[in-house]
């Protein structure tokens, strides 16, 4: 393995390798931060540039963008409540909040930090963990993933809000959302009125109606409003004593990002959800996460870019994809005459350990890149409503559109937007949402599918270890709140 | 209005989707596979839940109806004003096309929501249209909705 790593970083310090790195970053934090855009795309629209590149410089690049672009996705979630990616969710939750008090340069400096920490630590992980985790992770039946995605619908109880019987009910809304369209089994149609309905819900438009232009109908209410200014920004803006207490968030979050992100199809989303709610499990201030807590960015930022490595490590050990990016990073691969899979290690050692020093080598220029953007980034703050507004909506409505190129996105976009606002009014929180439109198709099908091949047996999902652990996780993490709330109540009663 | 009794009508609406839902999802058809569980059988059992859940909280917020906290909206008319725009804009997208589109909704948009300095309206309208037509047009390779693209369609 030194032999490769040393044959990795010698090839990654070329001229070309160092403009494919710095042209990925930069595209991909411009790609990350464009609502509509997933990484996925901007991977999709770069390979045909890469068609006359060797292969390490092309990999180099398409990794470097991948990278970047899961933390690009952050800056609009903070700045505008429009998360440019779906992973960056869970860190508009706290960052917007702390945007909206005049904490924007200190939420935009966490943002890139906390990225930065995550891709360098999943990439150390990587390297020492990507044949075994990949091997463990490809065990996966369809009784795991529906207890991973039970589990990660039990996160419901904490990212819920005030309320457990409204956070039920987002999460319901979400999951009755996920049955639109083509059924995954037997293909037959569900509640298609349209054509374009049979594909489903497009899950990005919907997330960028909940989340901005939900946001836009709110801003707007408040345009005469005096324009809440900036906190001075000197240095990074955040104390090195916050790193200092929180390190502990900092390691989890990249631990569990990359786990997560080895699970062929859990991806990045997931992961940031997961991540952000055990950072609000584990804080003594829960009820800050929500209303701007730094520590809320730290575990999404940081679980989102290890989600990235995790994803390469049944690419690089398997020729498995685990996620939709890594699946065109496979055919850019083979587009390049170059197989991946098991023999990519002894055949073509060069592919994976340049991989290896681009995701490295590539961390400092995202990190670079993205504190020099951070001032102009923090203007944003500072436009007058009623154009921030109005540019917001254009974006969203161009976002939808180029999510496939079509009018339908756009009208779920707007539809979401609406729907979005009147909940928020009546304090129906929108996070519930997210996680069954992540997890609701995961559930449904490979609950089916379980059963199907056990031919109608249910101790399937009580005879498989990992499917035993993760159901037991879940029905701990949705009791616990729920026992906590008791508690809170007849304590609140006795002291009455 | 209260927010006890916003949370009553949203309860009552989505209880209403759960019914429809159940309704609709009866009609799905039997499962190819004996041992699948078929179509229906997930939005079955999330329609009943919602109906069940939502059922329950018009319930709660009716003990609730007598505290005073109350929805906050302000600026009702220029929102909607702004969502009716909106909506036009996106209709007129795949006739008009992006560019034409833009140079009329924006600018209105814009207005609805209570800017009324021409100059920013001319310098924001150009601004998102070149932004667009340079990001997405040009460098991603997204072609933006030209003029008429409903009619080849």
């Amino acid at each position: 393995m030194i032999d490769g790593l040393l044959l990795g970083f010698g090839l990654i310090f070329s001229v070309n390798n160092i403009l494919a790195m710095f042209a990925g970053a930069v595209i991909g934090y411009f790609i990350g931060a464009m609502p509509g855009l997933t990484p996925s795309i901007g991977i999709a629209l770069m390979v045909p540039f890469t068609f006359g590149l060797i292969p390490v410089v092309s990999m180099v690049m398409l990794v470097s963008l991948y990278m970047a672009a899961e933390y690009g996705g952050g800056i609009t979630a903070i700045m505008l409540n429009a998360p440019g990616t779906p992973a960056a969710a869970a860190t508009a939750f706290d960052g917007y909040p702390m945007a909206k008090n005049g904490q924007a340069g200190k939420a935009l400096t966490l943002s890139i930090l906390a990225s930065g920490f995550g891709a360098f630590v999943s990439t150390i992980l990587l390297i020492l963990t990507a044949v075994p985790l990949a091997v463990f992770a490809i065990a996966f039946g369809p009784s795991e993933y529906f207890a991973l995605a039970v589990f990660g619908l039990s996160l419901v109880s904490s990212l819920g809000g005030k309320s457990l019987l409204r956070g039920f009910i987002a999460m319901l809304i979400g999951l009755l959302a996920v049955t639109i369209g083509m059924d995954p089994i037997n293909g037959s149609f569900r509640y298609v009125f349209h054509m374009n309905m049979m594909e489903g819900i497009p899950f990005l438009p919907a997330l960028i109606g909940l989340f901005a232009l939900s946001e836009v109908f709110h801003m707007l209410e408040d345009v005469k409003e005096k324009q809440i200014e900036p906190e001075p920004f000197r240095g990074l803006g955040v104390e090195p004593s916050f790193f200092r207490k929180r390190w502990f968030t900092f390691v989890r979050s990249s631990v569990l990002g990359y786990i997560i992100g080895v699970i062929p199809g859990a991806g990045t989303t997931i992961a940031s959800l997961v991540s952000y709610n055990e950072a609000k499990r584990a804080s003594k201030e829960p009820d800050t996460f929500g209303t701007g807590n730094p520590e809320g960015i730290v575990g999404s930022e940081v679980a989102n870019n290890s989600a990235v490595s995790g994803a390469l490590a049944p690419l690089l050990a398997l020729g498995v994809p685990g996620s939709a990016s890594a699946a065109i990073l496979i055919g850019a691969l083979t587009i390049q005459g170059i197989q991946p899979g098991p023999l990519l290690f002894s055949k073509n050692p060069e592919i994976p350990y340049s991989i290896f020093a681009a995701l490295l080598f590539s961390t400092p220029f995202m990190v670079i890149i993205g504190l020099f953007g951070l001032r102009v980034w923090m203007k944003v703050a500072t436009i007058p409503k009623s154009l921030l507004a109005t540019c917001v909506a254009a974006i969203c409505v161009i976002g939808a559109y180029a999510s496939t190129n079509n009018i339908y996105p756009v009208w779920v976009m707007i539809g979401s937007g609406i729907f979005g606002y009147i909940l928020r009014k009546v304090d129906i929180p929108m996070a519930p949402i997210v996680l069954a439109l992540v997890l609701g198709f995961m559930a449904e099908v490979n609950f089916r599918r379980a059963y199907i091949q056990s031919g109608g047996d249910l101790s399937v999902f009580f005879s498989h270890p990992i499917t035993m652990i993760l159901l037991i996780v879940a029905v701990l993490t949705s009791a616990i709140p729920i026992v906590r709330g008791i508690r809170k109540n007849r304590m609140a009663v006795a002291a009455k | 209005m209260k927010i006890a009794l916003g949370r009553i009508l949203v309860g009552i609406v989505l209880a209403g989707w759960g019914i429809v839902f159940f309704v609709l999802a009866m009609g799905f058809g039997k499962p190819l596979n004996p041992f699948d569980l078929g179509a229906s059988a997930f939005p079955m059992l999330i329609s009943v839940g919602l109906f069940l859940l939502s059922a329950g909280l018009v319930f709660v917020e009716l003990r609730r109806l007598n505290l005073p906290e109350r929805i906050k909206v302000k600026r009702l008319g220029p929102i909607m004003l702004f969502a009716v725009l909106m909506i036009l804009y996106v209709f007129a997208l795949p006739f008009a096309g992006y560019y034409l589109a833009s140079l009329v909704f924006l600018p209105a948009m814009m207005l609805s929501a209570g800017e009324l300095r021409w100059k920013w309206l001319i310098i924001i309208t150009a601004m998102v249209i070149l932004f667009n037509y340079i990001a997405f047009d040009r460098l991603l390779g997204v072609p933006l909705p030209k003029i008429g693209v409903a009619f080849v369609d």
